[in-house]
């Protein structure tokens, strides 16, 4: 390894020759004397460094602040108001959550279940102003998401997408009458309110399936069926595909959150019905099995026990 | 035909009802009543496909064959709410 005179740092390791030669290219690279800067890329480039910044998943609301008023500094105020263009993408995304990795995604022959706690408060708060979903898929591609769906600070509401039909939306019940099924958990040394979701696909008889979506009623400590449905499907129906791959997850609408509550998952666990037709046992979702998915939407882990439960906030 | 066992109680090991399973209770007409109340929302129902379809295209663990099969299938559900209201007007 050597150093040109002009760059005291040492040369890169690389594959090629020990002591690469330097050339001198500038002038090949200096702009041209007609060069036009592309505004709208230029800005673009700002507008996603404020964004990394203000919703940087392992930055305190109070480090993004700082590094905001450091970009301010460096690049001016106006690269502040860079963003929510008009001309943005659709913001769709994961503000945190878990995916099931292939291997697990379709390891399963006629039947998978999953069982999961939804850290859910009553209000959203913070910013949110469109949807945000809590919602979680049991590994099914023709199964059922049956999950929290807040919109901007109305109480939120339980639905049942269902998956395996053609008029998917079949439940939507107000917060008000979840009463019954609402329980307070603790996890790291906090208290949360959440709803105990436990949503299974299984083979009733050859291309014959089942979806159910059941909730633990707390007050009567019991489960209570909610929504079931049977259909025709085959096996790589339900392995195959994008469907299905995700556990856990707080679904976003927006660019960016701020000052949200809490979300999360607790206790999320599934089991696996083999091609002889038996039941596995119920195991804790790990952090073999899946991996966390985090778009920078402004969400950051307040704990994450790989990776059966978390919590999130903005 | 075989449903899958109950989820595990979270009550202590030897407490002797951690070991008994749940009772389960048919709800699903009381569901069914208080969904039908409510109006459908299919500007909802359009925002919920559309998001899972950005998420799918931002999906850094799929091929992009992978993705394109799954982007058609979600746009094929999105084209069918279409048909149904096409004017989004409900």
């Amino acid at each position: 390894m050597t150093n040109s005179p002009d760059t005291p740092v040492p040369t890169p390791n690389t594959d090629q020759e020990p002591s690469a030669p330097h050339s001198d290219e500038r002038e090949t690279f200096r702009p041209a004397v007609d060069y036009r800067p592309d505004e709208r890329a230029e800005q673009a480039f700002l507008a996603s460094k404020v964004h990394i910044a203000r919703t940087h998943p392992t930055l305190h609301p109070a480090e993004r602040q700082a590094t905001l008023t450091e970009l301010a500094e460096r690049l001016g105020e106006p690269a502040l108001g860079l963003r929510d263009r008009e001309d943005a993408p659709t913001p769709g995304g994961v503000g945190y959550g878990v995916f099931y990795n292939t291997p697990f995604k379709t390891g399963f022959a006629q039947g998978t279940s999953l069982y999961w706690e939804v850290i859910c408060p009553t209000a959203p708060g913070g910013n949110v102003n469109t949807w945000l979903y809590l919602t979680a898929m049991n590994r099914a591609g023709k199964g059922l998401e049956a999950f929290v769906s807040y919109y901007a600070q109305d109480a939120p509401r339980f639905k049942v997408f269902d998956w395996a039909r053609d008029d998917h939306w079949q439940i939507d019940i107000p917060w008000s009458s979840l009463g019954s099924y609402l329980m307070t958990r603790s996890a790291h040394g906090q208290n949360y309110q959440a709803l105990g979701v436990w949503n299974s696909t299984w083979q009733l008889s050859p291309n014959l399936w089942r979806n159910q979506a059941l909730l633990w009623n707390q007050a009567a400590q019991r489960y209570d069926l909610i929504y079931q449905y049977d259909y025709a499907a085959a096996l790589a129906d339900q392995t195959g595909g994008w469907i299905g791959s995700w556990g856990p997850i707080v679904e976003t609408f927006q660019p960016s959150y701020s000052h949200t509550n809490r979300f999360g998952a607790l206790r999320t666990m599934l089991i696996t019905r083999d091609s002889g037709g038996s039941w596995g046992s119920w195991q804790l979702l790990s952090s073999g099995d899946s991996y966390i998915r985090t778009d920078n939407t402004g969400f950051r882990s307040v704990f994450l026990d790989p990776n059966y439960a978390f919590a999130v906030e903005s | 035909m075989s449903r899958p066992p109950g989820p595990p109680s979270d009550r202590r090991p030897g407490d002797p009802e951690a070991e008994e399973p749940a009772p389960i209770a048919d709800m699903r007409k009381e569901f069914a009543r208080k969904s039908s109340r409510e109006p459908r929302d299919r500007e909802a129902e359009r925002a919920f496909l559309k998001n899972k379809i950005e998420i799918l295209r931002s999906d850094r663990k799929l091929s992009e064959s992978e993705k394109e099969e799954a982007v058609a299938a979600l746009l094929r559900e999105l084209d069918r709410l279409e048909e149904e209201d096409p004017d989004g007007r409900s």
